[in-house]
């Protein structure tokens, strides 16, 4: 029983990494028709970053966070100017093909600035080996404040796009880009401050995961970004509760799928192995696809974001 | 004197067209969408651009929405040069807008999507509005309250908090214009109001139309295949055909023209067939 919970709460620890990550994909999906492959890449970047600022000038830590997230909010308003304007009027994959070559872009750049990350280097934070106990159950303190960090984002957000005119309008934007135009919205600032966010959204991603493997390199996101955004797609792709949800239902996936096949095997297969849970769950991903092509939430009479 | 002179201003006022377009030619590739096309709409009145389908009526409306850049020509509204301007600052000239679609916030509920019809009439940043106090604050709710008063001119107050995709198509048709009315324009352009309502509902339409018009003040330019609707709320109607302008007048005499009969109104058939199709396509909606 103990055993389980442990698991479930392990489980909501990846699941809000991922929720958080599928929340951005879709942010930037449902405003500028963009299926941003390049969301972990952009992650990874401002993460390597951090790891580049704690270990070289030896920076406290959350001055360097600080300095991190201000270099994401800088890179997601370059890449909206320099990559996502120009494609705007594109269809929808040769915007999405375009940002596999920006996530190329971006790695390749990292690994030559920084040829130390192109192999896994440890990644120092001040919560490593600290844990809090909460009955018998143990949480790593890196898991505690991703939890805090990915509950008080979403609330914030939420109130923020609900309740805020900045955040209506960029509602509107996502919901009909022409009539939004038509009332008056500034789009194009819309666009901008759309890929700022969700460049933000996925440092903060990036530097908690990070923290809680205490080990990356240039590509560490790239796993992760594949769960987010089969997270997304069970979400709907185009409801940010949804997005959330589908995330935090693929990290409980993952959870409980290791607590089930560890130290099991199948003839020669050790069931226990990661891949084995994962291959598991893109069967699953698809087989649910094949009942709900919308996704677990699509039609479904949720409110949209 | 001042009212010898606000006499005098009024009249300049009246004679000068709020809408005028002169010598509209657009391109589209190799084809001429509009050619050299001149029209003048007068304050306050409701004017109607029909003509059969590709005649470049829409592409007119895309035109004076911004969505469009002529190849040549200019468009004015009371005076100012809007082609100089982006689709964004139009809004707040006095231009509002229903699509044929509807293009609304369907995610959103009935009351946003009329905030942010108002948003051109708000004088706050979008960044100053995220402060928790202060006159950007005070004029949101001012905001909130206009947005409900249009609701209820409009008969619409009980749906204020409803999404708006949970509603059924006649009424997103409604949400549409008062979406546009919140932002108190002085010209609305509709994009064929009429199209997919069904038969019995067309004469309270047009009802509708001529209260907008009479109530607020609001000068109408409409794009409308129903001559019903045409006929019945037009001051003024111009007949485009093959992006050219074929008449122009009042609809009792232009309709019944030799040359839009044939171009236009001629196919009976076809135009009987096209209602019999609106009706079954409610009936199946």
């Amino acid at each position: 029983m103990l055993a389980l919970l442990q698991v479930l709460l392990s489980g909501l620890v990846t699941g809000s990494l991922y929720g958080l990550l599928a929340l951005g994909i879709v942010l930037i999906y449902r405003t500028t028709g963009v299926l941003n492959f390049a969301y972990g890449a952009l992650a990874a970047t401002s993460t390597c970053l951090l790891y580049i600022l704690l270990t070289g000038p030896r920076l406290p830590f959350w001055l360097a966070v600080l300095l991190s997230l201000l270099f994401a909010l800088l890179l997601g308003a370059v890449v909206e100017r320099a990559f996502a304007r120009p494609l705007l009027a594109a269809p929808i994959l040769t915007k999405a093909i375009a940002t596999l070559a920006l996530a190329l872009v971006l790695q390749t750049l990292v690994q030559a600035l920084w040829p130390q990350l192109t192999s896994p280097v440890h990644f120092p934070t001040p919560f490593e080996g600290h844990a809090l106990r909460l009955g018998g159950l143990y949480l790593s303190l890196s898991d505690a404040l991703a939890l805090l960090t990915t509950g008080l984002l979403l609330i914030v957000l939420q109130l923020f796009l609900l309740r805020t005119r900045l955040g209506i309008a960029m509602r509107a934007t996502a919901d009909s880009l022409e009539a939004a135009r038509l009332m008056g919205i500034p789009v194009g600032l819309i666009f901008l401050l759309v890929w700022i966010l969700a460049s933000l959204l996925a440092a903060v991603a990036g530097i908690l995961i990070a923290a809680r493997q205490t080990v990356i390199d240039v590509q560490f996101m790239d796993p992760v970004l594949l769960l987010a955004f089969i997270g997304a797609v069970l979400g709907g792709l185009d409801r940010l509760e949804g997005a959330v949800l589908g995330g935090l239902l693929v990290g409980l996936a993952e959870n409980v799928l290791a607590l089930l096949l560890a130290g099991h095997s199948l003839g020669a297969l050790d069931l226990g192995n990661p891949g084995v849970r994962e291959a598991l769950i893109f069967a699953g991903f698809v087989l649910l696809l094949l009942l709900r092509p919308r996704g677990l939430f699509g039609g479904a009479a949720l409110r949209r974001v | 004197m001042s009212a010898e002179w606000q006499t005098a201003a009024q009249e300049v006022r009246q004679r000068r067209p709020l809408l005028e377009v002169q010598g509209l030619t657009v391109r589209f590739g190799g084809l001429v969408a509009v050619a050299d096309l001149d029209l003048r709409v007068e304050e306050g009145e409701i004017f109607a651009l029909v003509g059969p389908n590709g005649a470049g009526k829409t592409t007119v409306l895309n035109c004076i929405s911004g969505f469009v850049r002529p190849s040549s020509g200019s468009i004015r509204l009371a005076g100012q040069d809007l082609l100089a301007l982006g689709a964004e600052r139009r809004a707040a000239l006095g231009i509002g807008r229903t699509f044929q679609n509807g293009q609304l916030f369907s995610s959103m509920t009935v009351l946003e999507n009329l905030l942010v019809g108002r948003h051109s009439r708000l004088r706050a940043g979008l960044f100053q509005s995220l402060l928790p106090i202060g006159p950007a604050r005070r004029e949101e709710t001012a905001a909130r309250q206009r947005a409900r008063e249009v609701l209820t001119w409009l008969g619409l107050e009980s749906y204020a908090d409803r999404l708006v995709a949970t509603l059924p198509a006649g009424l997103q048709k409604l949400i549409g214009v008062a979406r546009a009315l919140a932002g108190e324009p002085r010209l609305l352009l509709l994009d064929e109001p009429a199209a997919g309502v069904p038969l019995r509902e067309v004469a309270a339409l047009a009802e509708q139309l001529r209260r907008w018009n009479a109530e607020l003040g609001l000068t109408l330019l409409l794009i409308e295949h129903n001559m019903e609707v045409v006929q019945a709320v037009a001051q003024r109607v111009c007949v485009l055909n093959y992006g050219r302008k074929l008449a122009e007048g009042e609809p009792a005499t232009v309709l019944r023209e030799p040359a839009v009969l044939e171009a236009y109104l001629g196919r009976e058939e076809e135009i009987g067939a096209r209602e019999e199709w609106e009706v079954s396509d409610h009936a199946a909606g």
